[in-house]
């Protein structure tokens, strides 16, 4: 087996732009979500996001602007948290930076 | 389907001609996932709910780990079924412990901290994600 | 047992939803779902003979532990179950017919029972108002599911409208399908279109439904359903010490 030990910093830098990536857990949940904020010091675009239920984390790419397209079934951060933030901003109004596809 | 025709499309079926909706598979470039434990081979035990990880894990071309400790392989071999994703999926390990940020990661973050969500919804509202996220990550990148 | 004094809206809700659940069920709640956990733990400490499967993985988790927050992706509907069976199985074993109940919710619902979920106001779908957070697992369940039943934790105007303009699913024509609310219950039955109301809740009149629905209800008279009973109130109490159940009518 090969050893993957690597820095959150170096680990950023295998995200490029347009890529399509996948974040885990579910709501605020089990979220990869410091990953997710250090994509932000980046300068990344056009990211496509995909989960089951993404949640904050994956709502930290909508919000930083750096996704242009969610794919889910569910993207809300749940009860408490409530309709997703970053989400809500990037696909409401006139003029939405982002684009929704929604599977089941 | 008609917003998406590019991802839902209706077939008859091959067998008995039902009409079915098919739907287009998602290929991540990566899956990045938060789990508990980890070995340095990429080898990962999640504790409590595995929600889709397994899924996504298996999906993406390849898979970053974060995990909050790095175990030993000789968890995995205790009970290999515990082990929800194996090494060969995955490109990087990050030892990470907090890394689910103010989410709730069972059982060492079992609730959410709402303050600092609440700094999250405020900096979403004034575009400042960045610099709020700056501010969690001092010192950990 | 007194409206307001005994019991409230919340507790006529879940009363409604255990009294869904037939012995031998294999029932499914999702998350965001505080109302159907509270009540499918309530119908386990009634010793309902059920199969309670959620997408934290737990089967037939131990209801004894009181959930501490309405989430329900939380530990708590996972630890103590006899085994783990995760959303994907749950999918697969209710597309091979294998399931009964889908507790399933809706941001709005006309008389058809097309719900919408994906968005509300605004021209089209890219350019929605209020950008909802999608259907989760309902399209996928509600054409397999038999008795697909939606709770509702608001009856007004605008959730329950004439006609929704992007249904993120709806009915299918062939099973049943049953909406609860705070006031009432409808029903579409199996081989029929649209939603009929069932039956009123003890503190209400069709006359207040009626203002209330966005779509024309043709029913003039209908039976008033009977309020929580002892046991059921104390079963909720059993489970839900923190009343976690009160979380959606707030």
């Amino acid at each position: 087996m090969k050893e993957k030990l690597m820095p959150l910093a170096s680990a950023v830098k295998l995200i490029k732009d347009d890529m399509l990536i996948a974040m885990g857990g579910n709501g605020m949940h089990r979220n990869p979500l410091m990953f997710s904020l250090a994509l932000t010091q980046q300068p990344l675009k056009n990211l496509k996001i995909c989960g089951a239920a993404p949640g904050i984390a994956a709502d930290v790419m909508m919000a930083s602007g750096q996704a242009d397209t969610a794919y889910f079934g569910f993207f809300g951060l749940e009860n408490e948290a409530g309709l997703a933030p970053g989400l809500r901003q990037a696909m409401e109004g006139e003029h939405p930076r982002a684009k929704a596809m929604e599977g089941s | 389907m008609a917003q998406r025709p590019e991802f839902f499309q209706v077939v008859k079926s091959p067998f008995d001609g039902t009409e079915v909706v098919c739907v287009k598979a998602l290929v991540p470039d990566y899956s990045i996932i938060h789990v508990q434990e980890a070995d340095i081979y990429g080898n990962c035990r999640i504790l409590g709910p595995n929600y889709q990880d397994a899924l996504l894990a298996r999906a993406a071309k390849k898979t970053i780990i974060t995990t909050e400790r790095i175990v030993g392989t000789y968890r995995m071999q205790e009970e290999p079924k515990l082990t929800t994703i194996p090494h060969m999926l995955v490109e990087a390990v990050v030892e990470l412990p907090g890394g689910a940020g103010h989410g709730i990661c069972w059982p060492e973050h079992p609730e959410v901290d709402w303050g600092t969500h609440k700094q999250y919804q405020k900096a979403v509202k004034a575009n400042e994600v960045p610099q709020f996220a700056a501010k969690m990550l001092e010192g950990r990148l | 047992m007194e409206y307001g004094k005994d019991y409230g809206k919340p507790e006529m809700m879940a009363a409604a939803i255990i009294r869904e659940i037939k012995e031998g069920d294999v029932v499914f709640h999702g998350l965001a779902s505080s109302t159907p956990m509270v009540a499918m733990k309530a119908a386990k400490a009634l010793g309902k003979e059920y199969t309670y499967v959620t997408l934290s993985d737990g089967l037939d988790h131990d209801w004894i532990n009181p959930p501490k927050t309405p989430s329900t992706l939380d530990y708590n509907t996972y630890g103590g179950s006899v085994a783990t069976f995760g959303l994907d199985e749950i999918f697969d074993l209710f597309c091979s017919g294998k399931g009964d109940i889908a507790f399933l919710s809706c941001l709005a619902m006309d008389k058809e029972g097309r719900i919408a979920m994906s968005y509300l106001g605004g021209p089209d779908y890219d350019h929605p108002k209020l950008r909802g957070p999608g259907g989760a697992g309902s399209a996928t369940l509600t054409p397999v599911t038999p008795r697909t039943t939606i709770w509702k934790c608001n009856h007004d105007k605008r959730t329950f409208v004439e006609h929704v303009d992007f249904a993120t699913t709806k009915p299918a024509l062939d099973k049943d399908f049953t909406l609860i609310t705070p006031l009432c219950i409808f029903r579409k039955p199996a081989g029929e279109k649209f939603l009929k109301l069932d039956c009123i809740f003890p503190y209400t009149t069709i006359e207040e439904v009626k203002e209330n629905t966005g779509w024309i209800i043709d029913e003039t008279n209908v039976p008033v359903m009977e309020p929580p009973t002892e046991e059921e109130l104390a079963a909720l109490k059993k489970v839900d010490p923190n009343n976690i159940l009160a979380y959606e009518f707030k």
